[in-house]
């Protein structure tokens, strides 16, 4: 078994007969950290996971777990575990039988198996229901049985598919904390699997965000949120509002950039050429709200109705469309709105400073994202 | 018309067993209870008498060694059919099941094992009779390839011709259920199975065989009635070289000794009520149900 647990991917592809699920993937997980493959369904995200928990075999590549190859060893010998986004607990044993299923299949006798796992239920919290079976238990409870099972074998991966999706708002919240504190509390390696954005926000050290078998970014929380490398990205982590254009004017500290809907906007200079296509974006609650004369010194500014307000508690989101053209959405914090409030229908204009603006670049496919998470 | 509204919402429970409730009673506890009434009438060597109550058709039942070498007998060919359509139903069952990709081959394949189903199960002895008689197929090819100068007489009127329909009959109704338990397992049991560092054997053993038991069991139970109720196997592939209790019972039936045939079928009937019994004692069956 590997002693490290770094997970480093190299050039994986896999194929389902004509069906690419991922493509030519490299990625380096480091050991100790909390990461997590972010994406809609379908992307190969859980394809990915199940590639390095050996329950698939990539077409082509390489997966290294601890600087070892593990491609052709046995799922269970490559010091990973995984935890089924159905939980997969035997139906017919106990929940203690259920957690010392892998001490059994190593020989280990009765009575340090029960010991053992008993310990480990401890440490879930569920050492009081160890004599009922799966069936008994509610949802919650079933997955701290599977996150056991898993914990027993002494993994230096633990492979999580999808663990949060099936528990309510509020369990999901405490077994996202209970997670990242059990794998701080190891500091062994966790790979999960989520398309959650929050959610791989708030828990991983790495986020991966991937679409259609590949990977768009792979970077801490704040950069993929602050900085993401393509529209894709700041599209699907929701947060930002998008935009294309041509460099129509160079300046000393600025860019000029004509939209594609006849809009000038203004970016940071960074190597532009005249006539070059740009995509780039602000993020939401960098847009504030003009009041009275427009405060041009920001460097942008766009008109339009507003078409939505809802109030947020500590913020405002409003949405303002603008005939034909994209819709604008502002994210502003509940002072600086009610020191001016607006209503539905009313002309509106709003500013961003050019240094907020993020140049990106073009996401590979024409993607029909929702952004609307935050 | 109010009036009939609350009769039927009064009796409607009863109402909505009653289909079930009647046909039950008259076919099945209705012909119990005439068996059981005849049983107990006197048998006079010729003639059943009708009124003459008597414990004594049971009594010389129990008394007959015959009796319990047919139980023996009768025992012996259950525990042989048994042990082989489970190994063969679960094989078959596993096949279909974890080895076969496509719905439609698992289905295409199940309804092959359907077909000897279309014809009577009299025929389907009658049909091994070209195969296994002395001018049959495989004695001809055994003689043709050489491994035998003179026929195989095991082959026909033998009890190996009786386990051999057993066997091609009696694995179907092994193998539906075990199919039926096997298609619910969650395949993600298995791969925790194998992340759980368990080999393939382990898989089986802890993981597969736990999860089929009920199947096993409504298929040991299917078995168990056939291969106890089955004469025409009998009378047509053994040469009356095998005695089984259902055999002697049809005997005195063909003989219209219907009081001594009624009590050793209430006898065989209580004695596979017991093994079904037990067998519901091992596994819990209503999980599957």
């Amino acid at each position: 078994m590997a002693e490290r647990g770094d997970v480093e991917i190299r050039g994986v592809t896999k194929r389902f007969g004509p069906t690419v699920a991922v493509e030519d993937i490299d990625l380096t997980i480091p050991d100790g950290s909390y990461c997590c493959l972010l994406g809609p369904s379908g992307c190969g995200k859980t394809t990915l996971l199940r590639i390095i928990a050996g329950h698939e075999v990539p077409t082509e590549g390489d997966v290294l777990i601890g600087g070892e190859s593990v491609i052709g060893k046995p799922t269970g010998q490559r010091g990973t575990s995984m935890m089924f986004q159905s939980y997969a607990l035997f139906p017919h044993l106990t929940v203690l039988d259920n957690v010392a299923f892998s001490l059994k299949m190593k020989g280990v006798n009765k009575g340090e198996r029960r010991e053992r796992a008993y310990e480990v239920l401890q440490r879930v919290q569920l050492d009081p229901l160890a004599d009922r079976m799966p069936a008994q238990l509610s949802g919650g409870q079933q997955q701290r049985v599977a996150l056991a099972r898993s914990l027993i074998t002494n993994p230096k991966v633990l492979l999580l598919d999808e663990p949060l999706s099936a528990l309510d708002e509020f369990l999901r919240l405490q077994m996202r904390a209970e997670l990242k504190h059990i794998q701080i509390d190891l500091g062994i390696t966790f790979i999960h699997v989520t398309h959650t954005q929050p959610e791989a926000l708030a828990i991983a050290d790495m986020v991966v965000v991937m679409d259609t078998g590949h990977i768009e970014q792979a970077a801490t929380g704040p950069e993929i949120y602050d900085e993401p490398r393509t529209t894709y990205v700041a599209e699907f982590m929701g947060g930002w509002n998008v935009f294309a254009g041509k460099v129509s004017g160079i300046e000393s500290n600025q860019v000029t950039v004509a939209g594609a809907e006849g809009d000038q906007f203004h970016l940071p200079r960074d190597g532009h050429e005249v006539g070059q296509e740009v995509n780039f974006g602000v993020r939401r609650d960098k847009v504030h709200l003009a009041s009275g004369e427009v405060e041009t010194d920001r460097g942008n500014t766009l008109g339009g109705t507003v078409h939505a307000i809802e109030y947020q508690g500590n913020w405002v989101k409003l949405t303002m469309t603008r005939e034909e053209k994209r819709e604008l959405v502002a994210v502003i914090e509940d002072r600086e709105y009610f020191a001016n409030p607006t209503k539905v229908g009313d002309q509106v204009t709003v500013t961003w400073a050019s240094d907020d603006v993020r140049v990106m670049e073009r996401a590979r496919g024409a993607q029909n994202l929702i952004g609307e998470t935050f | 018309m109010a009036a009939i509204n609350a009769i039927f919402s009064r009796y409607a429970t009863a109402l909505q067993i009653s289909p079930l409730l009647i046909t039950l009673l008259f076919f099945l506890i209705g012909p119990v209870i005439v068996i059981v009434i005849i049983s107990l009438w006197n048998f006079n060597g010729f003639m059943m008498v009708e009124g003459d109550w008597t414990f004594s058709n049971y009594i010389k039942l129990f008394s007959k060694n015959l009796t319990l070498d047919n139980y023996l007998q009768t025992l012996k060919m259950l525990a042989i059919t048994l042990a082989i359509t489970t190994v063969l139903g679960f094989t078959l069952a596993y096949f279909l099941v974890f080895d076969l990709i496509q719905l439609r081959t698992k289905l295409l394949l199940f309804l092959l094992c359907v077909v000897p189903f279309w014809t009577s199960g009299v025929i389907r002895m009658v049909a091994w009779l070209p195969f296994l008689g002395k001018e049959g197929i495989i004695n001809q090819a055994v003689m043709a390839v050489g491994i035998s100068d003179t026929p195989l007489e095991f082959l026909l009127f033998s009890e190996f011709a009786v386990f051999l329909s057993y066997i091609q009959i009696f694995t179907l109704f092994m193998m539906a259920p075990l199919f039926n338990v096997m298609a619910r397992i969650n395949r993600d049991l298995i791969e925790a199975a194998k992340d759980n560092g368990a080999s393939g054997l382990q898989i089986l053993m802890h993981v597969i065989i736990p999860l089929c038991k009920p199947g096993l069991a409504i298929g040991a139970i299917f078995v168990t009635a056939l291969v106890a109720s089955d004469f025409t196997a009998i009378r047509i592939l053994s040469g009356a070289q095998v005695g089984t209790v259902m055999a002697s019972m049809s005997n005195q039936i063909y003989n219209v000794q219907y009081p001594p045939a009624s009590a050793s079928a209430i006898v065989l009937l209580l004695a596979v009520l017991l093994i079904v019994g037990m067998i519901m004692r091992l596994v819990d069956v209503r999980k599957q149900l």
